[in-house]
């Protein structure tokens, strides 16, 4: 839980660069430079980066780990709310600190996580730079290889039906500690061969938008066949889900 | 290197940036015409800041071309990402209440859940899914 707030200081840090609030306000609803190509992979790499594969894997697991009930579907959903709310606002600050500090002033592009922190140091100051950076990804690299690992663990435990829970010990769900040993290993392993860090985690992105069509897929068709009486889909609800799936799919083909 | 090339979309700039790029060397643009920079091969390469010094015509024109021109580079500087930041909030409502009201009233797993409806397969394709981009995030993550 800690480790999220260290997110937070991305948040600091788009105040502290001054961005001129008109222009962050007008460029929210203008200026979409929506012609280029390039913009579109990005767009599609926006989506796959905030809805992500292994989201929907972890949440059914955690909710079910954690022996979420009906009742309390309504508070989940505000905590859902939020954490939706709060996860963009976070993103839109790493963007305005980005384009606020270098919008003019840089010509290079930035292909790695040190770029960035040089870049952004002399209106921020060398150490908030740092700080703010190191914090931010750290967070986010513990937080993510944590939650990641598990949706693993859990998704081919129960594909495999066997014991997968956090309150088992690893000698009765052997499969389950299994994966997630295998996934930070591997995970570690794959940083430490590859060059830029930047460009993997674009190119993971796109492939995410390319798998989440199936993914999404899966969920609508669970949640349109499976779900009991008084919390089955609206008529409302399903014209969303399936605008949704289209949408999706039509970001993901582009 | 960083190279600035004035008028970069005339008889000689339009070499000039065709050269530098071709030698891979960082380049900002300076055009009066961020159309006529889209369609050359400034195109995704670079940034190009317009401007219309001195441009005759009315004023309305001139004006409401200077607010096409000031819009184009503030495309090009990249501020605007952020507005589809704000549009995915209720994708990503939608998408993770149905996983939470999935798991809250059938209390399964998701692959679990795929493998008692649809069959094993299904459930392995969904695993499959996840793997290939989890084998990936963990590491760019």
């Amino acid at each position: 839980m800690a480790l999220g707030f260290f997110e937070l200081a991305f948040l600091v840090a788009a105040l502290l660069a001054h961005p001129r609030i008109g222009s962050v306000a007008a460029s929210l609803w203008s200026g979409q430079p929506v012609d280029g190509r390039g913009y579109l992979t990005l767009v599609a790499a926006n989506l796959g980066a905030v809805v992500m594969p292994w989201m929907i894997f972890y949440q059914q697991g955690a909710v079910v780990d954690k022996g979420l009930r009906e009742r309390q579907i309504r508070l989940a959903r505000i905590d859902t709310g939020l954490g939706a709310v709060l996860t963009q606002v976070v993103m839109a600050a790493v963007l305005i600190v980005t384009a606020t500090t270098l919008a003019g002033h840089r010509a290079s592009p930035l292909t790695s996580i040190g770029a960035i922190s040089t870049a952004l140091s002399p209106y921020l100051g060398a150490v908030a730079s740092r700080l703010t950076l190191a914090l931010g990804i750290a967070g986010a690299a513990l937080l993510a290889s944590l939650v990641v690992s598990l949706a693993a663990s859990w998704a081919v435990a129960e594909a495999f039906g066997s014991r997968r829970s956090l309150n088992d010990g690893p000698q009765r769900a052997p499969l389950f500690y299994g994966i997630y040993t295998i996934c930070v290993i591997a995970g570690a392993a794959i940083v430490l061969v590859s060059h830029s860090p930047v460009r993997v985690a674009i190119d993971v992105e796109i492939l995410n938008a390319l798998l989440l069509p199936i993914v999404i897929g899966f969920l609508v068709a669970l949640a349109w066949t499976t779900l009991p009486r008084p919390h089955g889909l609206r008529t409302g609800e399903r014209l969303a889900a399936i605008l949704l799936l289209g949408a999706i799919a039509l970001v993901g083909a582009g | 290197m960083a190279i600035a090339v004035i008028g970069a979309t005339g008889r000689v700039g339009s070499e000039i940036v065709r050269g530098a790029l071709a030698c891979g060397e960082a380049l900002t643009a300076l055009v009066r015409d961020p159309g006529k920079a889209r369609r050359t091969a400034l195109q995704g390469r670079s940034r190009a800041l317009g401007d219309r010094p001195g441009h005759d015509g009315d004023d309305r024109r001139h004006r409401r071309r200077q607010h096409r021109d000031r819009s184009a580079v503030r495309r090009q500087l990249g501020l605007s990402p952020s507005a589809p930041q704000l549009l995915l909030i209720p994708v990503l409502y939608v998408v993770m209440e149905l996983t939470v009201r999935l798991g809250a009233t059938t209390g399964k797993g998701h692959a679990e859940a795929i493998r008692e409806h649809f069959g094993p397969r299904w459930a392995a394709l969904s695993v499959g899914t996840l793997l290939l981009s989890l084998a990936a995030t963990a590491g760019s993550s």
